[in-house]
């Protein structure tokens, strides 16, 4: 397996071996971690982070998962530690970034615009209010489509447990969304 | 993620993700379809799976550049784990306060950007206000002011200032002088580095401030990581939430709580009677045409005087007609914002008629958002007051306006729904229809399709 070989060239400390596993898998550590803990400066050192643990604790990787998966495990820890710390509300995903600019049209002025950061926002908010492991439990599974088994395994949660995180944050949002959609037809009419 | 028979909640709730990115079966798309046309807690959770999905979004991926850049911190942090800067710095004082004293730096570098919001803030749900964001005041005068890359740069008497890109980065030079920076790692297209003679300040963090004087230079970090590199090969980390101080002579390194925007103030304030020379003299462009650098040195120009800050419009409805009443008195955008103002005190007054003149007539005095917001709205109320005709000229007009607002989105979306109350299904029809192509990112593009549907399934009849 190519990525055992690779693996086994990290732990023996061969020239070049660690850049080349980082080049593999910088590309989906950084979507993970965009996804678990939103866009911002913050997702470079978090980056790091994952790969310096990559680069601490390689050597007890035993290949019972794939590597794959034991990463995304560091990943999923990396952000649960910066979600703890509070860290998250840092820079907030949606504002001010390109998403919001995509999603605004060609002439939309400046009224137009707050709107739709506005309801942005709400969501952002939402989302942010959620408990971390909740937080990413509910989008390794709605929006990446995880198993359950997938996410307990990721979390070192068991199933259960897995499950009702991801109703709950289910519930949450939907009230939270409900709420913004009755306020905001309050106020249109 | 397996799709099963999706025909209860709880099966259907599983198998949004694989309905909404696409892979399903067409089969049990349309078993899925019909069962949210007539769920509204399921129709309530792909919407909510759509527009999370959506605000997520896929992030741009790092470019080469940055992926070497970040790997390269990656070695650095591994070959040399953060120092124990107070034992270190006990070393380097000596050195760096020399260099200091010699040169006679005063230096004041902040690097800022959207500051963490309060724990308490967002808890408080969605009625919180957005996040502060901490704004560096410029100072009042006697600065210049330019852009280098998403930077701002405020220079007072700085000698032979030079901005370049090197490898990525934009870095910024100057030997004596004072200098603030205002950096915003959040728009910044470069990384950014400050050299003073015998020290560079990199960020590596986000948010961090220097201040160099002939007495002595501090450096405090809010959030992030910042290094500080002496030209001796001295290298210092200082995380967030901690602060180190260099004075002329070795002593004591006390821990610092980060800076406030008050200290910051107070070390950099506005107003000041200093009206320092500025040179617009640039050799320094020369010098690196020469070495085949690109030069992005600051134009140097005098800071213009702030804008002073307009009247607040009155809030008394009697007020705002006598405003709008003199024709010279006021114009433009503020004009449009006290039209605005005054319909929706009409309207909360129970005056509908005239609420519905004010907005009329702002709806007619541009294609601006306000305007267009106006227009709208005087059609609901023309809705709400019975005048089916006429809101629907009004929405029609709305919709040939150019471009694409939020306003357009909803009285498209109402003029639809007056087709339907006006019981012209075809109309409805091919008004919901146009709405999904032209507002695909919509909230109510679900609600557009459900009805789409449901016309057909009338109009069939």
């Amino acid at each position: 397996m190519r990525d055992r070989a690779l693996i086994d060239r990290v732990v023996e400390g061969r020239p070049g071996a660690f850049d080349e596993l980082y080049y593999a898998y910088v590309d989906a550590v950084h979507r993970k971690l965009v996804l678990l803990v939103g866009r911002g400066a913050h997702v470079d050192d978090l980056i790091q982070d994952t790969f310096l643990a990559v680069h601490q604790n390689i050597g007890r990787f035993r290949g019972d998962a794939s590597f794959r998966t034991w990463l995304y495990r560091i990943v999923v820890n990396t952000a649960l530690q910066h979600l703890r710390r509070g860290r998250r509300r840092s820079e907030p995903v949606f504002l001010g970034d390109v998403l919001v600019e995509n999603l605004v049209g060609e002439n939309e002025d400046g009224e137009t615009f707050a709107a739709r950061r506005e309801s942005l926002r709400v969501l952002h908010t939402a989302l942010e209010s959620l408990k971390p492991k909740k937080r990413i439990a509910y989008l390794l599974y709605e929006i990446e489509g995880y198993s359950l088994e997938e996410i307990a395994e990721l979390t070192q949660s068991n199933v259960t447990t897995v499950g009702s995180r991801v109703r709950s944050a289910r519930h949450q949002l939907k009230t939270t969304l409900l709420r913004f959609e009755k306020r905001t037809s309050e106020v249109a009419r | 993620m397996t799709s099963k028979d999706p025909t209860r909640c709880e099966e259907v709730q599983s198998s949004l993700q694989s309905y909404l990115s696409g892979e399903i079966s067409p089969l049990n798309r349309s078993r899925i379809e019909a069962h949210l046309e007539n769920c509204p807690d399921c129709a309530l959770a792909a919407r909510m799976i759509e527009s999370v999905g959506r605000a997520v979004g896929s992030p741009p991926p790092l470019s080469r550049a940055k992926k070497a850049q970040l790997l390269a911190g990656i070695h650095l942090r591994l070959e040399s784990p953060a120092p124990r800067w107070s034992f270190r710095l006990r070393v380097a004082l000596p050195a760096m306060a020399t260099v200091a004293a010699a040169l006679g730096i005063y230096m004041i570098v902040s690097i800022d950007a959207p500051d963490p919001a309060p724990q308490d803030t967002l808890a408080r749900g969605e009625d919180a206000p957005p996040p502060p964001r901490v704004e560096v005041q410029p100072p009042a005068s006697g600065y210049v002011e330019q852009l280098v890359g998403g930077a701002t740069v405020y220079a007072e008497a700085v000698s032979d200032l030079r901005a370049e890109h090197v490898d990525g980065t934009n870095i910024i030079e100057f030997s004596r002088g004072r200098l603030l920076v205002n950096y915003d790692r959040a728009v910044a297209e470069r990384e950014l580095e400050v050299r003073v003679p015998g020290l560079r300040v990199q960020v590596v963090g986000t948010v961090f401030l220097v201040d160099a004087t002939p007495e002595a230079t501090e450096v405090a970090v809010r959030r992030g990581l910042v290094r500080v590199l002496t030209d001796s090969g001295e290298e210092f980390r200082v995380d967030a939430g901690h602060a180190l101080k260099l004075g002329l002579s070795p002593g004591p390194i006390t821990p610092m709580a980060p800076p406030t925007r008050a200290a910051f103030d107070r070390r950099f304030p506005t107003g000041h009677d200093e009206q320092p020379t500025i040179s617009t003299q640039r050799p320094q462009r020369q010098r690196a045409a020469r070495r085949g650098g690109k030069d992005v040195s600051p134009r140097l120009k005098p800071r213009p005087e702030p804008r002073r800050a307009p009247k607040p419009l009155p809030t008394d409805a009697e007020e705002l007609r006598a405003l709008l009443a003199g024709s010279d008195s006021i114009s433009g955008e503020r004009r449009e914002e006290a039209m605005y103002r005054l319909a929706t005190l009409e309207r909360r007054s129970g005056n509908g008629r005239e609420a519905t003149e004010w907005l009329r007539r702002l709806s007619e005095a541009s294609n601006s958002g306000r305007a267009q917001l106006a227009q709208l709205e005087h059609a609901k109320l023309l809705r709400k007051q019975g005048r089916l005709p006429e809101a629907e000229r009004e929405l029609l007009a709305l919709r040939r306006r150019p471009g694409k607002s939020l306003a357009k989105e909803y009285g498209h979306f109402e003029l639809c729904s007056i087709f339907v109350e006006r019981k012209r299904f075809d109309e409805a029809l091919e008004c919901f229809d146009e709405f999904a192509v032209s507002f695909p990112r919509s909230e109510r593009v679900d609600a557009a399709k459900a009805m789409t549907v449901k016309l057909r399934g009338v109009l069939s009849k």
